[in-house]
């Protein structure tokens, strides 16, 4: 298990190593294309230790604009989008795993056709695009859902953890639940939206999981023994099925981020996404190194974070526990 | 099964995601732009106008804005001298700053505090001169550098300013934005922290609505300044918020997530007002859209080139297709209620067969391209500036002018406009006083640089002269008339195209009564009330 | 000279052939083509027969809505914008930048990532192991973050742009090859092969390239919607094509303005994107299926 842990960790620091050279790149490229005065030239390697250093101690930089620590923020305002991205994956997957097992049931049937059509048009609706129609929404239909923006400008939270769910429920002594309400009401759309894309990729990955676990010799074997497709399908094949589809999911995480930029970009929430694109606007570069390290970060963690679980929960995987390489 | 459970936590929802006990107390507006400070004296954009002016501080004077005329507001009344150079003002008492949690006044408002605020703008030695202030060409459209000697404490509740002419725009000028009335205890306070810069940024004043926050989001947030000394009303909290989209500003004053916005899109005001529920508040400025033709470029030089130049475009499918009913068609610099304004009456503004010909024989170069330079974000002057470049390309080909254009962004236009290599600049000026000079001044004095106005580098001694004297002039009539010189100058030399006179737009929602907008000095929400209308 | 017809032998097809045979029964499929090509061959041929030009303004009728809506005019079939230009002969100009990118882009990273991808799977030792830790790195960056990275640096154009899609798809593609290849690898066949002395070239010509065609469609379907998406999104940020070139998605963000006024204006362009994207994926989902019945 250790040596698993420290094979993983490895990797984790290479690459991270890898992204704080191309942070770093950026930094110096942004710096002098856009700077007013002249740079030490010094070399470039003890200028990267340097940068390096301040990384390791938690200084991302400062924003050029009002001299505010890049890090702090970037930090809540990623909260905000990985509170969207949680929403929107959490609807998802209500959504679209039935769908896609039932369209790996009846593989090839109307029903499946039925299903991997609707995917297809998740997929290929603009993720900018519904959002920019959205905006019709008001005009048409009243006061039916918020359109744009985190929260209603009467409350005034104070970030404690960047999560604005768990925020306004910490101010519920002043608001009530209405703040959390209302920060329900103005998650709904945009992760409504995002989850377009996000229910066409889980329901092509259930349906293929399901597909290849229903083909697989310990299902054929049920069946030769007479159990009901029902029970095969619930005491076997659900079990199997479902884990794959993970790292799978996990593979796709900078996608959806990336699509999650573009959702607070057309719906003006206060996520890392329009951050960036605000400051890129104003002619904040610095942002870019921060922003990318942030996010990365992030993923990088989390692909580590999904792969001992996954490592721990599934038998199959349980084996690179103890190859050594 | 589950889309029905989803409709109706969607429906659920919607019936009470707004909180009516909270609403009703708060005044939303939603703006196009974020203010660049708080204190209106270093600041003049439309948006530190806006969130500063009438909402933290108050002037000595204020112009009434059902009678249009000067009323004292800190001061209680003013007297002038007989030589027609001294104006001594006797301030109210009992007027209090706001308390906020990083100020606490311990005395009311006195002489000293006028002091203060006139000397940060004066007086070179002052702490706060320089403070938040590097640029140098801001003292220069400055109107008080010119026009006070002086500015003398007689009590404590006594100020005398002293003029170094007569000039009849004193009252004007301390009615403006620029003579807010700031702290000076809190000045002092500052300087003791060591952090002068904040008092731009964490503002006190002696206005209705105190400071509270502002966020990166583009969220400023005041609260009710007890204190004040004239009635309130039941506005608690006043929140401005930002968002460069007006579509989608006035998506969320559909939705009732905004009471009031300011520049609602152009082609949305036909829709805007045939909806009962918003009153669309429009008042005429002197703001104006300028196309500006370069005129120390070469291929421009030659006043007739840009006379034919300006009679190619059609400035009115401009006003149509880009301003729709938002701004007013002009033909001068100065807009129609200006006393200075030399009617004209001319029938080929718009001809391109004549100015082609003019072209032709002037041997003007067909084969070269005029560049168009503009700013790649829209302002409140021009709604899109790259449609109205478009049009002026369309109307420049038809006469066989080839013409390119350039979007730039901020930092790279600036650049341009420093180093003087552009053709023509489709931009346009605010104005903030009602005086022609703070048109003129800053569009054709030879001290003014692109940046502050004068983008087509016009510079010539005999304007110059003219500008100079009619500020001084005191004969009313020779004013005129010096002015009347200048606008025939302007007209035959063709430094400027005038495109239009843009409409200071508000659309509010109808529960709220008493909003004033002053198109000089921004948004007034210190009388507005909100009702509850269902 | 003797014809020797005495066996009745049956013609062995190709397997292209025989995927093809399989395709032309899909009648859906085969519609889908049939759109594909005509949709590329108009966009790149409308400048010569569509009668008003992308950027001929009309003053005289601006904001037309479409011919069937009440004002309409049969002149601009889709109506006009708000200089009086046809929203027609816009969305072919808007198609032929994003749909001609897409399918630059497709074609450039399909060729470099196989390549990559190829060498990765068919090297060991330190090569290969640089080549996983830097994509690990590269993957981890969302897409529309290395574009507008790229972007920032090199300032935005459509030319830009498209590199910077282009350079962030990438590693995805590379990744996927990879992973497809690496399997192929593993199997008997190709051992097989290799112990018949095979060389390298050989191995991945005559042993890989013919069993991956199946995953090798899927991922360049994928490809494809994914430049396309970030094109026009790019394109709407006001990253990609600059004015006045005019791409789907700036189209969109240019008329957003225009919403309540004429809303036609952001419909369609959205509509284009969505039925572009469609249309291929159901042409390049009815081609797998042909592949998989083929190969069974």
């Amino acid at each position: 298990m250790l040596s698993f842990l420290i094979r993983r960790l490895n990797l984790l620091l290479i690459t991270a190593l890898i992204l704080t050279i191309i942070a770093f790149m950026i930094d110096r490229t942004v710096t002098i294309s856009h700077a007013t005065t002249t740079l030490d030239q010094r070399n470039y390697i003890a200028q990267y230790f340097s940068y390096l250093w301040q990384i390791i101690n938690g200084n991302f930089g400062y924003s050029s604009i009002d001299q505010q620590g890049l890090l702090k923020r970037g930090l809540v305002f990623f909260a905000s989008t990985l509170e969207l991205c949680f929403v929107a994956l959490l609807f998802s997957s209500l959504m679209a795993i039935p769908l896609g097992l039932l369209a790996g049931l009846f593989r090839n049937t109307k029903l499946d056709y039925m299903i991997m059509t609707i995917a297809i048009i998740g997929l290929a609706l603009p993720v900018f695009w519904v959002g920019v129609m959205a905006i019709l929404l008001p005009s048409i239909g009243g006061d039916i859902l918020p359109v744009d923006g985190n929260l209603s400008l009467v409350y005034d939270i104070p970030v404690v953890t960047g999560f604005l769910l768990i925020d306004t429920l910490l101010v519920t002594e002043q608001y009530g639940f209405f703040a959390f309400i209302d920060r329900v009401a103005h998650l709904i759309l945009p992760a409504l939206v995002l989850s377009f894309f996000l229910i066409a990729e889980i329901v092509r990955l259930t349906r293929h999981s399901m597909t290849m676990v229903m083909r697989s010799n310990y299902i054929q074997t049920a069946y030769a023994k007479g159990f009901s497709r029902t029970k095969i399908v619930f005491t076997h094949a659900l079990k199997n099925a479902l884990p794959p589809i993970i790292p799978q999911l996990r593979l796709q995480l900078s996608t959806i981020l990336s699509f999650a930029m573009t959702v607070e970009i057309v719906f003006n929430l206060n996520g890392i996404g329009k951050w960036l694109f605000i400051s890129l606007k104003s002619g904040d570069y610095l942002v870019l190194p921060a922003g990318m390290l942030i996010i990365t970060g992030f993923i990088l963690i989390f692909s580590i974070a999904t792969e001992i679980v996954m490592v721990l929960i599934s038998p199959l995987r349980r084996g690179s526990l103890y190859v050594d390489k | 099964m589950r889309l029905i459970c989803l409709l109706f936590l969607i429906v659920s929802l919607s019936g009470c995601y707004q909180n009516k006990a909270l609403t009703q107390n708060t005044l939303i507006y939603c703006t196009d732009s974020q203010p660049t400070s708080f204190n209106p004296q270093i600041s003049d954009d439309i948006a530190s106008l806006d969130a500063t002016t009438h909402q933290i501080f108050s002037r000595l004077v204020k112009i009434d804005s059902k009678t249009n005329e000067f009323v004292p507001d800190l001061a209680k009344s003013w007297e002038r001298s007989d030589d027609k150079l001294r104006y001594r003002f006797t301030l109210r008492n009992n007027i209090s700053f706001h308390e906020t949690d990083y100020f606490q006044p311990t005395r009311f408002l006195n002489a000293d505090d006028v002091l203060f605020s006139f000397n940060r703008m004066l007086d070179v030695t002052n702490p706060y001169h320089t403070v938040n202030n590097q640029s140098v060409n801001y003292f220069y459209n400055h109107p008080f550098t010119n026009l006070l000697s002086a500015i003398n404490k007689i009590d404590e509740h006594t100020v005398e300013f002293v003029l170094s002419k007569p000039d009849v725009t004193l009252i004007a000028n301390l009615a403006a934005h620029y003579a807010v009335i700031h702290s000076k205890e809190y000045s002092e306070q500052l300087l003791k922290e060591g952090h002068p810069e904040k008092i731009d940024f964490q503002p006190i004043g002696t206005g209705p609505f105190k400071f509270k926050s502002f966020d990166n989001n583009g969220t400023i947030r005041y609260t009710k300044n007890d204190l004040y000394w004239q009635s309130m009303t039941n506005i608690e909290n006043l929140i401005f918020f930002t968002n460069p989209s007006a579509t989608k500003r006035y998506t969320k004053l559909l939705s009732g997530e905004c009471d009031a916005i300011s520049y609602p899109a152009a082609s949305q005001l036909e829709t805007i007002s045939h909806n009962k529920e918003i009153t669309l508040n429009s008042k005429s400025t002197a703001n104006i859209s300028l196309w500006a033709f370069n005129t120390q470029q070469d291929k421009l030089k030659n006043p007739k080139i840009r006379q034919a130049l300006a009679q190619a475009v059609d400035t009115e499918t401009i006003l149509n297709a880009v301003y729709f009913q938002s701004a007013i068609q002009t033909e001068t610099l100065l807009s129609k209620q200006s006393w200075a304004l030399k009617p004209r009456f001319d029938n080929d503004l718009f001809n391109p067969e004549q100015a082609e010909q003019t072209l032709k024989d002037l041997h003007f170069d067909f084969s070269q391209t005029l560049r168009i330079l503009l700013s790649d974000s829209s302002d409140v002057f021009n709604p899109n500036f790259h449609k109205t470049a478009e049009l002026i390309q369309a109307n420049l080909a038809a006469v066989g002018v080839k013409s390119r254009i350039d979007d730039l962004h901020e930092i790279a236009l600036k650049a341009k406009l420093d180093s003087g290599n552009y053709d023509t600049y489709l931009t346009g000026i605010n104005v903030h006083i009602n005086d022609p000079d703070s048109i003129f001044r800053p569009l054709l004095s030879c001290n003014s640089t692109p940046e502050t106005g004068n983008s087509s580098n016009w510079c010539s001694p005999n304007t110059q002269v003219l500008l100079d004297q009619s500020l001084t002039e005191s004969n009313f009539a020779q004013r005129i008339k010096n002015y009347y010189h200048i606008q025939d100058e302007v007209f035959n030399q063709r430094p400027y195209l005038p495109i239009a006179h843009v409409l200071r737009l508000d659309a509010i929602s109808k529960s709220i009564l008493n909003v004033e907008v002053n198109p000089l000095t921004g948004i007034n929400f210190q009388n507005a009330i909100k009702q509850d209308l269902n | 000279m003797l014809i020797n017809n005495g066996f009745n032998e049956d013609k062995i097809q190709s397997p292209l052939r025989y995927i093809w045979s399989i395709f032309k029964g899909k009648s859906i499929a085969v519609v889908a083509m049939w759109l594909m090509i005509i949709l590329i061959t108009t966009s790149i041929l409308s400048p010569w027969f569509m009668p008003h030009s992308p950027l001929t303004q009309d003053p005289e009728s601006m904001l037309l809505p479409p011919y069937w809506a009440k004002g309409g005019n049969i002149n601009h079939i889709l109506g006009t914008d708000d200089l009086g230009r046809d929203t027609l002969s816009r969305l072919f100009q808007g198609l032929q930048f994003t749909l001609g990118g897409a399918l630059t882009i497709t074609f450039f990273v399909a060729f470099l990532g196989m390549v990559i991808g190829a060498g990765a799977a068919l090297t060991k030792g330190v090569k290969a192991s640089v080549l996983h830790h830097l994509l690990d790195a590269l993957l981890a960056i969302p897409s529309l973050l290395s574009a507008l990275i790229l972007i920032t640096i090199f300032g935005p154009s459509y030319t830009n742009c498209l590199i910077a899609i282009g350079l962030s798809l990438l590693p995805q593609f590379i990744r996927a090859s990879y992973i497809v290849i690496e399997q192929e690898l593993s199997k008997q066949y190709i051992v097989a092969l290799q112990l018949d002395g095979a060389t390298k070239t050989r191995l991945f010509r005559y042993g890989i390239l013919p069993n991956i065609l199946e995953p090798t469609i899927t991922i360049l379907n994928r490809l494809f919607t994914m430049s396309i998406i970030e094109i026009a999104t790019l394109g709407f940020l006001g990253f990609g094509a600059q004015l006045p070139q005019t791409e789907l998605g700036s189209l969109i963000a240019n008329s957003m303005e225009l919403i309540y006024l004429s809303p036609w204006l952001v419909t369609f362009p959205g509509l284009a994107i969505f039925l572009v994207i469609v249309i291929v994926n159901i042409f390049a989902e009815g081609l797998r299926h042909a592949v998989i019945e083929g190969e069974e």
